[in-house]
């Protein structure tokens, strides 16, 4: 049909050559996943092994340079020689496009062995045991203490049980303090995380400037949120010295991050409808974002938002226990003294506390969606 | 028909159905809510009362307005009458929150007003009316004094003269009394705008002659909401809900910055003299990565596998255990018999709790009776993680697809083919997605927990951090970041291609 | 007559990805008062076509005129005036679903009315008013203070020419109005483009997927195959011949009444 033949001959080798290279970046992922595995596999059992027979574990008894190589060279022969692990997790991964793009790949599974006969199937398994009895070693599981130490443990359940109710005016006091700190993060991150978030939208990202905003705060809100709150609390109890306000701002840091991942990615997800509509009666870019974007958001963002404040809410009881204030304070001085009925009453009040936030939630959230 | 002679508990059965009747899980829920949220006000009033109390008296921080016992008492009676009255006139939070509307009201009508009540409803709105009319009074009334101060050289013009000693020169004073003149007009508009919109939400229009008595009125006689409203309808922020939002919200944000003790001043000030510890921090110090700790003995390497593999194995052990778990805590599996309704309550109850209490809360319990180390990080990742894992799982067993297990009933499958061909196939993906997903949160608790002796990668950062090695402390938060980052990555991919 | 109202000289529009030639050099001029039909497959450049005329989709060369006013020119305010004369309709309606009715039927005024009133949702009484009487036109007064998602998809589609009715088009593009609809609604909305047309002066440029309602309301028709124009005249003069070579071999007349 198409008059140009050299135009046409244009497009099929483009198109091969894109097939092409997505063949050889799935080839090269698969190996990176071989040899990662074949290392870990190795390094794995010669800690079990070398903890078994001498009681110090050793991650590498040769040099790393040789299990390095060792395997790539591994990972190379069993590219080619059957389906490997790396092949398996690379397909999974890549789905209908990898199989379209190089269905050699796909294809060399042409017989159809049950998966616990094939060499890929065994190895994970292995893999699998070997993980198993490395995690147990190294986080010394170890029963006999759990079973020395049942009577303290029984000892320490029964005064958990019955709280104390002297201290009750305390407790309730500082949970509304800790209520309050959450909300407080909650409500100071809201407009923050809006502005944010319209930054971090890639569908609204245009030209370098909006470009160079969107990745940056991705990156910003990605490294944030990778930091717990516990650790951001210490650094503000340095900053700020131990009490309510520490606390506030690590659970408000933390939820700026947060409600900006959660809100640009709604951003990212609505019906580029309306917007069209707007702009197709003459609309300014403002008057686009707030005739059709901005009602489309609303309740999605409302939504998130009590989510977070749900989590801060459980958050901040933990974050006390660091110096942020409310009633994770007063747990940490009774659990240092060991008084636990007063802890058992402290608690009482922390799961009373985060239990009906979660349901009111829940509750809301459901029907806002 | 015999009357025959009932006993205690029969009766209270009588009495819980009547109220089970007369009061819906929906209204009740919406009840307790409303209440709730009438109490945090209140609470609120008290605070800002002793707040303001100790402000003006200037007395000590931990002083209290000594209010009588039952004043409590009397509070909390007081916001449930509020609550009911609030539900009563129009849609409160708590009904907007569970969604019923008056139409749901007219068909099942729950009067807990006498018809006296009008009366007081009355008087209310009458005086509000007043309070308005007062609020719009206001701004002559300043106006008048401040005229009278030009004419006289007193009066407001008396304030900007104590500030400033002598009126000095003539254009001074003329500032002053433009910028009073300017106030006071925009006080005044502020005032009659308020006035008016008070009176106009009290009163709208010619319809019914006495206000709020008309809306109870309305709201418990007519039978749809189609003829409560003609016209358009009220801006949410004018509907009684909305406005009573409002104010949580602006009371809350008031009250939690006084509680959180926010002082952006000191943010500001330490900002600087903690220049020197900032400083330490952004430039970390990885010598101890593979190097062992001299005092921990351990390498920063170790640290972050241990921490790895404590979620790793809490979380295989939680599925372990959450898998049979999530099953008795399905409602639609086990509540066919009182039996099965006891153990799906007891269930829920513990993933309720277990979900409450953090980990590191029961990593603090778990290290004081099983001594510091990972294994008792490990435990404490494991009882939530069944917690938590076994509430989703057993949310997605509620929710499966009714189809396919009628199918293998009526094939005459028996109760474990049901589970096994009707129940498995449909849940194996979603398990898989949540357990992932569990993984990834333990990883990233398990690097903190060793902050209270759970082992890991925490133990290094609770001692680096003891220890001022504020160099040691950048370089285990840059790993943590990382590693959590990579796990939050993969994981994502992942679950992405599962469900 | 007059000087044509539309004018589209040599427009091509290629999609950078994938190279997809959506527009393969397009003329055709509109005169005023015309209801001319778009008839064409999916995927045949219908849609781009309409878009390129509003400039929601920018043509990769040629020009556009509308009164004799280069639109592939304009930028900034002015581009924003000549949108302001092109209604536009929606296959699916593109209404904010969780807005009321008037005040989607408002934002068709949002090129008129002042812009820091509206930021607040004000629109001045004027606007208001000619709200309702749209309504009117299309019947659905009643319906002012519902939320849009509310309505049923006829409805929702007659909300859409009330918003294009409030910005009073010389142009009114409709981008398959009634693919979404069923029958009998699809004609009643195309009974109301064709009163627009007709009582108004509104030219229309339609696109339909079906040769039937092509056949009833058009005035003149315009198929366009693989993004070029294929053929162009009057209703009566496709047979089955042509038909074929618009539709491909393989396909078969649906009479859609």
């Amino acid at each position: 049909m198409s008059k140009n033949p050299a135009g046409r001959r244009f497009r099929k080798t483009v198109r091969w050559g894109a097939a092409l290279a997505k063949r050889g970046a799935a080839r090269s992922a698969i190996f990176l996943v071989d040899a990662t595995f074949l290392a870990y596999l190795f390094v794995m059992t010669s800690y079990v092994v070398s903890r078994m027979v001498s009681g110090v574990g050793a991650y590498l008894p040769i040099r790393g340079e040789y299990v390095v190589l060792g395997a790539i060279v591994a990972a190379i022969a069993w590219g080619f020689l059957g389906t490997s692990v790396g092949e398996k997790v690379i397909l999974f991964l890549s789905g209908a496009s990898l199989r379209k793009a190089a269905p050699d790949l796909a294809g060399s599974v042409t017989q159809r062995r049950r998966w616990y006969k094939t060499v890929w199937g065994l190895s994970v398994v292995l893999a699998a045991i070997v993980t198993l009895a490395a995690a147990t070693l190294i986080t010394q599981v170890d029963f006999s203490r759990l079973v020395d130490s049942l009577a303290d443990t029984w000892k320490m359940i029964r005064r958990l049980v019955r709280p104390d109710a002297e201290i009750l005016g305390e407790v309730v006091m500082l949970t509304i303090v800790t209520v309050f700190m959450a909300l407080m993060a909650t409500l100071l991150a809201i407009p923050v995380a809006v502005v944010l978030s319209f930054l971090a939208a890639r569908n609204l990202a245009r030209g370098p400037v909006g470009r160079t905003a969107y990745v940056i705060v991705r990156a910003a809100a990605s490294i944030v949120r990778s930091i717990e709150p516990m650790i951001w609390a210490i650094v503000f109890v340095i900053w700020v010295r131990m009490g309510p306000f520490a606390g506030t701002l690590a659970l408000f840091v933390c939820s700026i991050a947060d409600l900006t991942k959660l809100y640009s990615e709604q951003l990212e997800s609505i019906d580029p409808g309306p917007a069209e509509a707007i702009t197709a009666v003459g609309g300014r870019r403002l008057q686009v974002l707030l005739y059709s974007i901005v009602p489309q958001i609303i309740n999605p963002y409302l939504s998130f938002t009590l989510y977070r404040w749900d989590i801060n809410v459980r958050m901040g009881t933990v974050i006390g226990m660091v110096g942020g204030g409310g009633i994770g304070m007063l747990l940490m001085q009774y659990v240092r003294v060991l008084a636990w009925e007063q802890v058992g009453m402290c608690l009482l009040a922390i799961i009373l506390v985060v239990w009906s936030i979660d349901t009111l939630s829940a509750r809301l959230r459901a029907r806002l969606s | 028909m015999t009357r025959r002679p009932r006993s205690l508990s029969t009766r209270l059965a009588a009495a819980w159905t009547a109220l089970r009747f007369r009061l819906p899980k929906d209204r009740a829920a919406a009840l307790a809510a409303d209440w709730g949220l009438l109490l945090l006000l209140s609470y609120c009033t008290y605070y800002l009362i002793n707040y303001w109390y100790r402000a003006l008296n200037n007395v000590s921080p931990v002083y209290r307005v000594p209010f009588p016992d039952y004043a409590y008492v009397v509070a909390a009676a007081a916001t449930l009458f509020l609550a009911i009255l609030w539900e009563n006139l129009g849609t409160s939070i708590g009904w907007k929150s569970v969604g019923l509307n008056h139409a749901d009201r007219a068909n099942q009508p729950l009067r807990f007003l006498p018809r006296t009540a009008h009366f007081a409803l009355d008087l209310a709105s009458w005086s509000l009316t007043a309070i308005a009319a007062a609020l719009a009074l206001a701004p002559l009334a300043g106006l008048g004094t401040l005229l009278y101060g030009i004419v006289s050289g007193s009066g407001i013009m008396v304030v900007p003269s104590i500030v400033l000693g002598p009126l000095g020169p003539w254009y001074v004073a003329l500032g002053w009394t433009m910028a009073v003149v300017l106030a006071l007009v925009a006080f005044g508009y502020a005032c009659w705008w308020t006035a008016r919109a008070l009176l106009g939400w009290l009163w709208p229009g010619r319809r019914g002659t006495t206000p709020w008595a008309d809306r109870v009125v309305r709201s418990q006689v007519c039978k749809s909401a189609d003829v409560v409203c003609s016209g358009p309808p009220r801006p949410w922020w004018r509907t009684s809900w909305g406005l009573m939002t409002l104010l949580l919200v602006g009371v809350g944000v008031y009250v939690g910055w006084l509680t959180a003790q926010v002082n952006l001043a000191t943010l500001i000030r330490r900002a600087s003299s903690t220049g020197d510890y900032w400083q330490k921090l952004v430039t970390p110090d990885f010598k101890y990565f593979l190097v062992p700790e001299p005092d921990l003995h351990d390498t920063m390497l170790n640290g972050i596998i241990q921490t790895i593999f404590m979620a790793l194995l809490a979380t295989l052990l939680g599925f372990v255990f959450a898998l049979p778990f999530s099953f008795l805590g399905a409602r639609n599996m086990v509540t066919k018999n009182r039996l099965g309704w006891g153990v799906y309550t007891v269930t829920r109850a513990f993933f309720n709790i277990g979900r409450s209490i953090e980990p590191f809360v029961m990593a603090v319990l778990f290290a004081t009776t099983l001594g510091y180390g990972p294994f008792a990080g490990c435990l404490a990742l494991l009882v939530h993680t069944v917690a938590a894992l076994g509430k989703l799982y057993s949310e997605q067993i509620e929710a499966i697809d009714p189809g396919p297990v009628e199918a293998i009933t009526a094939c005459g499958g028996g109760r474990t083919q049901i589970l096994r061909y009707g129940v498995v196939p449909q849940v194996v993906p979603p398990f898989l997605a949540f357990t992932l997903y569990r993984w990834d949160i333990n990883v990233r608790m398990a690097t903190i927990i060793g902050m209270v002796g759970g082992g890991g990668i925490g133990r290094f950062f609770n001692y680096f951090k003891n220890e001022l090695r504020w160099h040691e402390v950048g370089a285990v938060i840059v790993i943590i970041a990382i590693v959590v980052w990579i796990m939050d990555y993969i994981s994502g991919r992942v679950r992405e291609r599962i469900t | 007559m007059a000087a044509p109202q539309l004018v589209v000289e040599h427009v091509t529009k290629v999609y950078e990805r994938g190279d997809v030639h959506a527009l393969r050099d397009v003329s055709l001029t509109v005169n005023r008062g015309e209801f001319l039909v778009l008839i064409g497959l999916s995927g045949s450049g219908k849609s781009t076509l309409l878009r390129c005329i509003n400039r929601l989709i920018e043509p990769t060369s040629g020009r556009i005129l509308l009164d004799g006013v280069d639109v592939t020119q304009a930028k900034g305010a002015e581009l924003r005036r000549i949108r302001r004369k092109i209604g536009m309709v929606f296959q699916h309606f593109n209404l904010v679903k969780r807005s009321s009715v008037l005040r989607n039927v408002l934002a068709g005024r949002l090129g008129y009315a002042p812009s820091m009133p509206t930021l607040i949702g004000r629109f001045p009484r004027e606007d208001v008013e000619r709200a309702h009487q749209s309504l009117e036109t299309v019947g659905l007064v009643e319906k002012m203070y519902t939320r849009a998602d509310q309505l049923s998809g006829g409805q929702q589609q007659r909300v859409g020419i009330a918003r294009a009715l409030m910005q009073e088009p010389e142009l009114i593009l409709a981008d398959e109005p009634v693919s979404a609809l069923d029958p009998a609604t699809a004609n009643s909305i195309l009974q109301y483009l064709e009163q627009m047309n007709r009582e108004r002066g509104a030219t229309v440029i339609c696109a339909l997927h079906f040769l039937s309602l092509a056949r009833r309301y058009g005035t003149r028709i315009i198929a366009l195959k693989d993004g070029a124009v294929v053929f162009e005249g009057l209703p009566r003069e496709i047979d089955n011949a042509r038909f074929k070579e618009i539709y491909g071999e393989d396909a078969e007349e649906v009479e859609v009444r």
